[in-house]
């Protein structure tokens, strides 16, 4: 166990690939070719249909902000050096909700309906997660990536 | 004649509070104890315990789960034991798991307990706990979200959409602190009810979620007896009578449900409950909600048309929902003005709808109370129970 390790998501057979394309930089989205849904969090089989027959679509990692949160306190341990951060849930453009974080970004620039980005955050070498920063350049503030923080 | 049968005809509870010397099983006994002398009933004559699962306390949740409250207390007539788990709608299954029980002549009369210790709990445990409850380990958890995170979400979409300000928001504490200030079993009793602005210059625990608007963990427990329709009136004591019940489930996440999808629910389930009940919202003597944080109160009040969309702020901010208000509401001040005791708020919540209806309510007494309206929901906001509760079974 690494020291101060980040939470890693909690994988099934499933989602696996979901994660292997977070680690070479890729967003993607569990697709029924039965129904033609689109379905998050990724399934066994298709909530709609229960069709076993799934695969993957790559998203253009552009999303809106459809909500968000300033984690400011009473946080877990591990995540008390990260403070302040942001937590939102982004709206993709291919229809699906997301939480993630928003990176990048002056917490107080922060707002619903802002366009965003996917980027990867690495949590440990197997495994990164996908995050958000402004479309717009002119709000991106470099801040310590997570790896940096303790 | 109601389609439900079943009345609480007994009531137990210990003050919500930090008691780290006030051990589990001295709360199962005096609430338990206490639930059916209120009923006035042999302890023998219960047929039944059908318990609320602790949540984060393993130990209790087993001993319970495996049979030994009957036992500890010496209840020689019982048959049936169980306990049940919906998170924080786990009370309403117990009494619907009692209503089968008694319909089914397998329980005469059913004792429901809840008992919740979270002061001696070590601190990370809790933290953790809360941070995995409702929340996905895959998909929510790695982020660094929390629970006051994820209704924090939930509260920033909700004043959006609506133009509800902090301030309004603010004014919801403030009616739960009214009440609880009044309530001596709540951790607030008696104490200072503050100010929107007050409410406001606590520190900000994640936006726009200030201290005051997070819920503070306490210590409880609570006991009810209950029996069929036919049977408390036969006995002829003071009872709250079920009269209708409807419920939805929308999501086990928050990030796979909105806002619009838990008001459509908040309206259909209680627009069922009320009908079944016979009754139409404007009967209703006092909305006694349980949802755990600010947001749903207001939500509520505009999914069901007590107000008009973006109004229910204003209606706190007005007083009405305030002991001696037009619309009493939440009188226990819901899980903000109690203290929050895991599963437990449910339990203090039908405890306080059985005792405005059998007039027991003491100071925060609301004068001739007919009607009561009350809701669960448990997890993240997984379902939403509601139920509809009369002084008569008509």
């Amino acid at each position: 166990m690494i020291k101060n390790q980040k939470p890693i998501p909690a994988m099934q057979p499933w989602t696996k690939e979901f994660w292997k394309a977070t680690k070479k930089g890729k967003l993607l989205i569990q697709h029924c070719q039965a129904c033609n849904s689109h379905i998050f969090f990724p399934k066994k089989v298709c909530p709609e249909c229960w069709s076993d027959n799934l695969g993957w679509q790559e998203a253009n990692g552009k999303a809106k902000v459809y909500t968000y949160t300033t984690m400011l306190d009473m946080v877990e341990p591990i995540f008390m050096g990260d403070l302040p951060y942001v937590i939102a849930m982004v709206d993709l453009e291919e229809g699906i909700r997301m939480t993630t974080r928003i990176v990048n970004c002056n917490p107080d620039d922060v707002e619903i309906g802002m366009n965003v980005e996917v980027v990867f955050a690495e949590v440990s070498p197997e495994c990164s997660l996908p995050m958000f920063q402004p479309t717009d350049e002119t709000l991106r503030v470099p801040l310590p990536d997570l790896e940096g923080s303790e | 004649m109601s389609k439900r049968n079943l009345a609480i005809i007994g009531i137990g509870e210990v003050p919500t509070g930090t008691y780290p010397n006030r051990s589990r099983w001295d709360i199962i006994y005096e609430t338990c104890m206490a639930a059916v002398k209120d009923a006035g009933i042999h302890k023998n004559e219960v047929e039944g315990v059908v318990t609320v699962a602790p949540q984060a306390q393993p130990q209790i949740t087993a001993e319970i789960s495996f049979g030994k409250i009957p036992e500890e207390l010496g209840l020689k007539g019982c048959r049936e034991v169980c306990i049940c788990n919906a998170g924080g709608a786990s009370t309403s299954n117990c009494l619907r798991l009692a209503e089968q029980l008694i319909n089914g002549g397998q329980a005469k009369i059913v004792l429901i307990p809840h008992v919740t210790v979270h002061s001696t709990i070590p601190v990370p445990d809790l933290i953790a706990f809360f941070a995995k409850a409702g929340i996905d380990l895959q998909w929510e958890y790695p982020f660094g979200n929390t629970y006051n995170g994820i209704i924090a979400m939930m509260t920033r979409r909700y004043m959006y959409d609506s133009g509800t300000t902090e301030e309004e928001m603010a004014s919801v504490v403030v009616s739960l602190r009214k009440w609880a200030a009044l309530d001596p079993n709540s951790i607030f009793y008696q104490k200072e009810v503050p100010s929107v602005e007050k409410v406001l210059s606590s520190g900000m625990v994640a936006s726009p979620l200030h201290k005051r608007e997070c819920n503070v963990l306490g210590d409880g427990g609570g006991a009810m007896v209950v029996t069929s329709a036919e049977n408390a009136k036969k006995m002829g004591v003071p009872a709250a009578y079920k009269l209708g019940e409807s419920s939805r489930y929308f999501s086990a996440f928050t990030t796979t449900r909105t806002n619009e999808d838990m008001m459509e629910g908040f309206r259909n389930s209680t627009l069922e409950a009320l009908t079944q009940a016979g009754l139409s919202k404007d009967n209703i003597d006092i909305w006694n909600m349980y949802l755990a944080y600010p947001v749903g109160h207001p939500m509520f009040m505009e999914a069901v048309g007590i107000c008009e969309p973006g109004q229910a702020g204003k209606f706190f901010m007005e007083g009405h929902t305030w002991p001696g208000g037009k619309m009493p509401w939440a009188t226990i001040g819901d899980a903000i003005g109690r203290g929050h005791t895991g599963s437990g708020v449910s339990m203090a919540t039908y405890i306080e709808t059985a005792r405005q209806l059998m007039g027991k309510a003491g100071e925060k007494q609301v004068p001739d109370t007919k009607y009561v309206f009350q809701n669960t929901s448990g997890g993240s906001g997984m379902n939403f129970i509601a139920t509809v509760w009369g002084r008569d079974n008509q």
